[in-house]
């Protein structure tokens, strides 16, 4: 893999880790506030 | 409910993808390539960055568990921010572990060095997923709240003499700066001022998602309260019998003895 | 009563069951001499690999030995409501850390020596200056006695808790693995000033968990 290679993976993995995990949270927390007002 | 307003962290959530493009921008076109290691280096502007981050959370976290146990201070918010700061912790730490193996590989031909400040940063993983594995135990939110707080101060006041221990012992085998990103960077004008950006932008981020984790760990928290309640009002309501609390480890504890 | 003496009822009382008991000894001891066997397997005994990496492999192999020693110290603690005892009890909880550590570090001592020993004799190791090897083990063995009997109370109740020790306990006590090892290899090389500020660390760290100890384990007793 070229130095360009590196870079792309390790920027686009950050980029992904962080979107996931805030996708993730805002999921749950929506599910969460769904199930507080009709449980 | 939540530790930011919520108009706050709704503009701190747009400030912080704003912040995140820009430093983007810069960190893949806008700095110049590093004499010594290309294009390779761009990776620094998110590994130290993250780095740093990691280390702010455990704080933030050990510091979390101090008020929690100091009586005069002792409320659930604490608890709530010490686990959703480790959380946030895990993922920082495990990006600058990953980052620095993807940096390294093209700079220094290795995924990994048993450089000072990596190998800090391993152990600094290993604790932070002790301290979830524990808070993950089912209890009740005090017992957690307390056993998890002393378990983090534990562990941060292990972190300086991991760091201590480690840098001395590779400093013995010559080795401490092979992996030293400020070192071996020239670092200067725009890529330092790239760099301090990252920070920036890093530090943004971990503000705006612990917000979001901790209104999470609110809701969720109530939920359970809530469904527990719940199954001992059911429980009690049967035929009277022996209530066992069915969850975590009050199981085995009678609750309530109810005769017809 | 005081402290001292509340100590050393209870590590007397640690002590006693495992007399009786023998676990550490029939038990904990030949783990180790076993791991010390598969070390040798796993490695190649013929070419002076072992004697090299001996100090390392001896210390990694306490540390598994003192996981086995402390889930056996609160697991006497689990049996019959003797937790619950200790608690009303009106022992200080200061008092019962320092013996339950106090008798940890016996059964950890015992250990150590049959395992060096072994080390001597199956790696053919050669111990230049004494001093220095003894005085890093003992600190070692405090810090891990104190860190593993801190863990011990704050898993003890938790259905979890023979993985969860395990994973809570080694990186915590991975500085005292780098000290430890660092000072014997400087002993058996025969240049004890490089032992020495390595004991420094050691003794810092046993001084440092002995106190968070003695804070914390009154707290933790109270959720066990």
């Amino acid at each position: 893999m070229s130095n360009a290679g590196y870079v792309i993976t390790g920027w686009a993995l950050t980029g992904g880790v962080f979107l996931a995990y805030w996708l993730r949270i805002q999921q749950r927390i929506r599910r969460a506030e769904r199930l507080e007002r009709d449980p | 409910m939540t530790l930011l307003k919520p108009a706050i962290s709704r503009a701190l959530g747009w400030v912080t993808l704003v912040a995140l493009v820009v430093l983007a921008l810069f960190g893949l076109w806008g700095a110049p390539p590093d004499s010594v290691q290309g294009d390779a280096q761009r990776l620094m502007y998110l590994h130290v960055p993250a780095a740093w981050i990691a280390y702010l959370a455990f704080g933030v976290t050990a510091i979390s568990s101090a008020l929690w146990l100091w009586p005069r201070t002792r409320s659930e918010v604490y608890d709530r921010v010490a686990g959703a700061s480790a959380e946030l912790g895990v993922i920082f730490t495990v990006l600058t572990l990953v980052l620095g193996s993807l940096w390294g590989r093209p700079v220094w031909g290795v995924w990994w060095a048993w450089d000072a400040r990596l190998v800090t940063t391993a152990v600094l993983l290993f604790l932070y997923l002790g301290y979830l594995a524990l808070r993950s135990v089912p209890a009740s939110p005090d017992a957690r709240a307390k056993r998890c707080a002393i378990a983090a101060l534990i562990a941060f006041v292990d972190v300086p003499i991991v760091h201590f221990s480690v840098t001395w012992w590779r400093t013995l085998h010559q080795q401490a700066t092979v992996f030293d990103p400020e070192l071996k960077a020239n670092i200067h004008g725009v890529m330092a001022l790239t760099l301090w950006f990252g920070v920036l932008a890093f530090t943004l981020l971990y503000v705006y998602l612990l917000d979001r984790r901790y209104r999470l760990a609110v809701l969720e928290d109530d939920l359970d309260e809530r469904e527990l309640e719940h199954a001992i009002a059911e429980r009690v309501a049967g035929a009277g019998t022996s209530v066992r609390m069915s969850r975590g480890d009050d199981a085995d504890k009678v609750v309530a003895d109810v005769t017809p | 009563m005081n402290l001292v003496q509340e100590a050393a009822l209870v590590a007397g009382k640690d002590l006693r069951i495992e007399a009786r008991s023998r676990v550490t000894l029939q038990q904990v001891v030949p783990f180790g001499l076993v791991v010390l066997l598969l070390f040798a397997f796993a490695l190649d005994p013929d070419r002076g690999i072992l004697r090299r990496v001996a100090p390392g492999l001896f210390w990694v192999t306490v540390l598994l030995g003192a996981l086995l020693a402390v889930s056996r110290s609160f697991a006497v603690e689990a049996e019959n409501g003797a937790s619950d005892a200790l608690r009303l009890s009106g022992l200080d909880p200061a008092g019962v850390f320092l013996g339950k550590a106090a008798a940890l570090a016996v059964e950890l001592a015992v250990l150590e020596t049959v395992l060096a020993v072994g080390v001597v004799v199956l790696f053919d190791v050669g111990i230049a200056s004494i001093g220095p090897l003894v005085l890093a083990t003992l600190a070692a063995t405090v810090g891990i006695a104190a860190t593993g009997t801190l863990y011990g109370v704050l898993a003890s109740g938790l259905r979890v808790r023979e993985t969860l020790v395990p994973m809570l306990l080694l990186p915590v006590v991975s500085p005292v693995l780098l000290g430890a090892t660092r000072a014997w290899e400087a002993a058996i090389d025969g240049v004890p000033g490089d032992a020495w500020p390595w004991v420094g660390l050691l003794s810092i760290f046993a001084v440092l968990y002995v106190a968070v100890g003695m804070l914390a384990f009154g707290p933790l007793l109270e959720e066990a």
